[in-house]
C-alpha cells in the first residue's frame, strides 16, 4: 500500500519536473524570439529615422543608399511578419498593427520614390535659379544662398515673382523689338525653373505633409507597444507557469522526503523488531535445545535405569543366595567363587553398558571418520531395551559395510536416535501384530544415504509439510517438544551439508537421511 | 524637437563640405553562384525558350552592344517589332528594379518576362519547361543544381544568376573614383565636372550612375513619344507617374545607342543636348557638351568575365 503511493507521487514529480523543463524550454524560445523581433522592430525604427534624414536632405544624394534602405525596410517587416506567423502569434492588436504597418511601408516607399524624382528636380532647378538670377538682375543674398528653403521661399512669397513676369513680358517685347533672342531665352529658362520648382515644392510639400499623415514612426511605436505588452503578458504568464511548477517540484519533493523519511523509519523499527524476534527466538531455541537434549537424557536414564535393573536383580538375588547359605552355613567355598564371578560379570556388563551411553553422551569436538553401519548398531545398541519392549523388530541392511564418512558422529547418532523415537511413539498409537523399522545403508549416486522405513501408520497429508517447522508437534502435551525433526533437519543441513527427507510408504512412513 | 532640428540643419550645412563623391565605383568582388551562372548562360543564348526556336535573351542583349542589340525597337518572333529600346542587361543588379517602368521587381521576376511577352519570344512558361525537360542535359544540369529539377522559380533564378554576374567593372572613371587621377583626360574631368554643376548627377548617381530612381522624361518641357508610352503609370495607375521613367543607368553608354526608352536619339551629343533642354533646363555650349560626351565614354568598364570562360 505504502510502496503504490510512493510509485504515484514519484510519477507525479516526474510529471511535473518534466512540464517545469518543458516551460523552462519554452520560455527560453520565447525570450530568444522575442529578443530577435523586438531587435527587427528597432532595427525598422533605426532604418525609418535614416530615412527620414534622408528625406529632409534636398540637396541631392547618392540615391542608393535611401534605396537601400527601402528595401531593408520591406525586408525586415517581411520577416517580422514571418516570425510572427511561426511563433503562432495571435494576438489580434498586433496582426491588426502589422497590417497597418504593411499599408504604411507600401505608402512610405512611394514617398520615398516621389521624393527622389521632386528632390532631383529641386536639386536642379534650384541650382539654376541661382546661376541664372544675376543674369535677370535678381539679387540673391549671400546669406541666403545656405538654407536652401528659405531663399527659394522668400524669392516665391515675395513680389518679385510677379517682377519677373512682368519684366518677362516686358523683355519680351523689348527683345522682339530689340530681337535679343538669347536674352529671351535666359529669362523664359528662369521663368520655367523658377515655375518647376514651385510646382515641384508644392508636391514635396504635400509629399511631407503625406509623410507626416502615416506616421510611419507611430506605427512601428504602435506594433512595439502591442508587441511589448503582449510579450510581457506571454513573459508572466510563462514565468507564473513556471512558478506554479517549481513550486509544485518543491512541494512534491518536501512530501516525497518526509514519506521516504516515514518509510525508512518504518523501516529501521521492523529491522529492529525483526532482530529482537530472532534473537528471541535463537534463545528459544537453544532453551529448547537444551530441553530436547535433556530430554533424550531422561531418556537415556530410563533406558540405563532398564539396562541396569535386570543385572541389580540379579546381583540382589545372589547377596541375597550368599547371605542365606551363610545364615544356614551351607556356603560352600566354591558357591562363593561362583556368586562372586557372576557379580563380576553382571558389574562389568553395567560398565559396558555405561560405556555406550557415555559414548553417546560425549560430544564429539572434532570431525573423525566412522563408519556408517557402527553408528546405527550403536544407536540400535542404546534402543534395544525400549525397542524389545515395544515389540518392535528392527532389522539392519546394509549393502556396503564400509561406507564410512568423515563428520560428527554423535551429531548422527542423535538424528538416528531422534528417527527411533518418533517411530517408538508413533507405534504407540498403533495397535499391530507387526512392528518393524527397517534400516537401509546405502549409496545412490555415490552419494550415502540411511533409510529409516516403518509401519507405525505415517504422517497426515495434510501436515506433511510442516514436519520440519519448528515447534510443530502432533504429540500430546509435555510429550514432544516439537523441535526433533526440526533439528534433526538442522544438523544435516548445516553439519553434514545433506538432507532429510521423508517420504510417505504404504501404512507407514520412510525418513532418508542424505549424507554429502 | 528644437535639438534635432539644430542637428538636421548643422547635419545639412556640414553634408556638401564633406564632398561626397555621388557616384561609387563598382565593386571588383561582386558576388554570384558561379554554378548556377552557367546553368542561366546556357539558358540565356538559347533560342529554345522562344517559340519558333528562333530568340534567345542574347538576340536583344549583346554583351558587344553593351547588352543592348543597337536597334530602337527590337525585334521578335515573327519579325514582330517591340515598342521599347532595349535596355541593358550589364550591371542590370544594381538597378532599384528592372524595366524602364520598374514593372520587374527584380531580375527573376524579369527574367521570365520577354518569354511570355507576344514580340519578344511569343512561348509560354509551361512550354518553356516541357521544352527545357526534353534536354536530357538540361534536365541533368538542373537536377544538379536544384532538388525539385526545371521548374519556373529555377528556370528564373539561374537566369538570374546569370545576370547577377553581368557585370562591368574597373571602367576608367572608376579608376579614377578609386584614386587614380591621372586616368582621365583633362578633358574628361572637365566633363565630370559639368555633369556634376550641371545637375546630371541629380539623377545619374550612385553605383550605376543612375537606375536608382523613377524620373518624368520632360521636366521642363513635356515629351511625349510617338507611342504615346505612360512609363511607369502603367504599373502604378497613379496619374503621378505618368512620363515616369526608370532613370536608366550611364555606364557602357557610348555602346548602347540609340538612347531614350522610344530610342529616338541617334548618338550621344544629341541625347546630352535634349536631356540639357527637356531635364534640366539649361543652356550648354557645344564645347561643353563635348566634355561631357567624352567623360560619359570613360564609363566603358570590363566585359563581364562569365564571357571569357567556355
Amino acid at each position: 500500500m505504502r510502496s503504490y503511493k510512493t510509485i504515484i507521487s514519484a510519477l507525479l514529480l516526474a510529471v511535473i519536473s518534466f512540464g517545469l523543463i518543458y516551460n523552462l524550454i519554452n520560455i527560453n524560445n520565447k525570450i530568444k524570439n522575442s529578443f530577435h523581433i523586438n531587435r527587427e522592430l528597432t532595427e525598422i525604427k533605426m532604418i525609418n529615422r535614416d530615412i527620414e534624414f534622408a528625406i529632409l536632405d534636398t540637396n541631392g544624394q547618392n540615391y542608393d543608399a535611401i534605396t537601400e534602405k527601402t528595401s531593408m525596410i520591406k525586408f525586415t517587416v517581411l520577416h517580422i511578419k514571418k516570425d510572427i506567423q511561426e511563433n503562432n502569434i495571435n494576438n489580434r492588436d498586433i496582426i491588426e498593427n502589422l497590417e497597418e504597418l504593411e499599408e504604411a511601408l507600401i505608402k512610405k516607399i512611394e514617398i520615398v520614390e516621389e521624393f527622389k524624382s521632386l528632390d532631383a528636380i529641386l536639386n536642379n532647378t534650384y541650382k539654376n535659379c541661382l546661376k541664372i538670377a544675376p543674369l535677370v538682375d535678381i539679387k540673391i543674398e549671400e546669406k541666403d544662398k545656405i538654407v536652401f528653403r528659405e531663399v527659394m521661399l522668400s524669392l516665391l512669397s515675395s513680389n518679385k515673382i510677379k517682377q519677373i513676369f512682368d519684366k518677362h513680358k516686358l523683355n519680351k517685347i523689348k527683345s522682339i523689338q530689340r530681337k535679343l533672342y538669347s536674352n529671351i531665352k535666359i529669362i523664359d529658362l528662369f521663368i520655367r525653373n523658377i515655375e518647376v520648382y514651385r510646382t515641384h515644392f508644392i508636391k514635396l510639400q504635400n509629399i511631407n505633409k503625406k509623410n507626416r499623415e502615416i506616421n510611419f514612426d507611430k506605427k512601428i511605436d504602435n506594433l512595439i507597444n502591442t508587441y511589448i505588452s503582449y510579450d510581457e503578458k506571454i513573459l508572466l504568464y510563462s514565468k507564473v507557469t513556471i512558478g506554479v511548477f517549481a513550486l509544485l517540484v518543491i512541494v512534491f519533493l518536501f512530501i516525497y522526503y518526509k514519506l521516504a523519511y516515514k518509510l525508512n523509519k518504518i523501516n529501521e523499527n521492523l529491522k529492529e523488531t525483526i532482530e529482537h524476534e530472532v534473537n528471541k527466538n535463537r534463545e528459544k531455541e537453544k532453551q529448547l535445545l537444551q530441553q530436547s537434549k535433556l530430554a533424550q537424557m531422561g531418556d537415556m536414564v530410563s533406558m540405563i535405569a532398564h539396562q541396569w535393573r535386570q543385572p541389580l536383580n540379579a546381583i540382589s538375588a545372589t547377596g541375597i543366595n550368599l547371605s542365606l547359605l551363610s545364615s544356614m552355613n551351607m556356603l560352600e567355598d566354591k558357591k562363593v567363587q561362583e556368586s562372586g564371578e557372576f557379580i563380576q560379570e553382571q558389574t562389568q556388563k553395567m560398565s559396558k553398558t555405561i560405556d555406550t551411553f557415555m559414548n553417546f553422551v560425549k560430544p564429539a569436538k572434532e570431525a573423525k571418520e566412522f563408519k556408517l553401519s557402527h553408528t546405527v548398531d550403536a544407536v540400535t545398541q542404546i534402543m534395544r531395551t525400549q525397542l524389545v519392549n515395544h515389540n518392535i523388530k528392527v532389522t539392519i541392511e546394509s549393502k556396503d559395510k564400509d561406507i564410512s564418512i568423515v563428520g560428527y558422529e554423535d551429531l548422527l547418532e542423535q538424528v538416528i536416535i531422534n528417527l527411533f523415537a518418533n517411530a517408538r511413539d508413533a507405534f504407540e498409537e498403533q495397535t499391530l501384530e507387526e512392528k518393524y523399522i527397517n534400516i537401509t545403508i546405502d549409496m545412490k549416486n555415490s552419494i550415502p544415504i540411511i533409510t529409516i522405513e516403518d509401519n507405525a501408520g505415517g504422517i497426515p497429508k495434510d501436515i506433511e509439510d510442516k514436519i520440519f517447522n519448528p515447534y510443530f508437534t502432533t504429540k500430546e502435551q509435555g510429550k514432544g517438544t516439537g523441535i526433533g525433526l526440526y533439528m534433526s533437519m538442522d544438523i544435516m543441513k548445516k553439519s553434514f551439508g545433506g538432507d532429510l527427507r521423508y517420504k510417505a510408504t504404504d501404512g507407514g512412513s520412510r525418513f532418508e537421511i542424505v549424507l554429502k | 524637437m528644437f535639438k534635432l532640428k539644430l542637428l538636421l540643419l548643422s547635419l545639412l550645412l556640414i553634408y556638401p563640405l564633406l564632398a561626397v563623391e555621388l557616384i561609387k565605383p563598382i565593386p571588383l568582388d561582386f558576388k554570384y553562384n558561379k554554378e548556377k551562372a552557367e546553368l542561366g548562360k546556357k539558358l540565356f543564348f538559347d533560342t529554345k525558350l522562344s517559340r519558333d526556336n528562333t530568340i534567345a535573351c542574347a538576340t536583344c542583349h549583346i554583351m558587344e552592344l553593351g547588352g543592348a542589340d543597337g536597334e530602337a525597337y527590337s525585334t521578335g518572333v515573327d519579325g514582330l517589332k517591340g515598342n521599347m529600346n532595349s535596355p541593358t542587361v550589364l550591371n542590370a543588379r544594381y538597378n532599384l528594379a528592372q524595366m524602364w517602368d520598374g514593372s520587374a521587381k527584380d531580375l527573376a521576376e524579369q527574367s521570365l518576362m520577354p518569354i511570355e511577352n507576344p514580340v519578344e519570344m511569343g512561348n509560354t512558361i509551361d512550354v518553356v519547361i516541357s521544352t527545357l525537360k526534353k534536354d536530357k542535359l538540361y534536365k541533368k544540369e538542373f537536377q544538379k543544381i536544384y532538388v525539385d529539377g526545371i521548374t519556373k522559380d529555377n528556370l528564373a533564378d539561374a537566369i538570374e544568376e546569370f545576370e547577377k554576374a553581368l557585370v562591368t567593372p574597373n571602367s576608367r572613371f572608376d579608376q579614377y573614383l578609386r584614386g587614380s587621377k591621372d586616368v582621365l583626360t583633362q578633358k574628361e574631368k572637365e566633363g565630370y565636372r559639368l555633369f556634376k554643376e550641371n545637375g546630371c548627377i541629380s539623377c545619374h548617381n550612385g553605383i550605376n550612375i543612375g537606375g536608382n530612381l523613377y524620373q518624368k522624361l520632360g521636366i521642363l518641357k513635356t515629351y511625349v513619344d510617338k507611342l504615346n508610352s505612360q512609363g511607369r503609370f502603367n504599373v502604378t495607375k497613379k496619374s503621378r507617374d505618368k512620363y515616369y521613367f526608370k532613370v536608366p543607368s550611364l555606364r557602357n553608354i557610348s555602346k548602347t545607342a540609340p538612347y531614350l526608352h522610344d530610342g529616338t536619339q541617334k548618338n550621344l551629343h544629341d541625347t546630352i543636348e535634349f536631356m540639357i533642354d527637356y531635364q534640366l533646363g539649361m543652356i550648354l555650349t557645344e564645347q561643353e557638351i563635348d566634355k561631357i560626351e567624352s567623360f560619359l565614354k570613360t564609363l566603358d568598364g570590363e566585359a563581364p568575365k562569365i564571357m571569357d570562360l567556355k
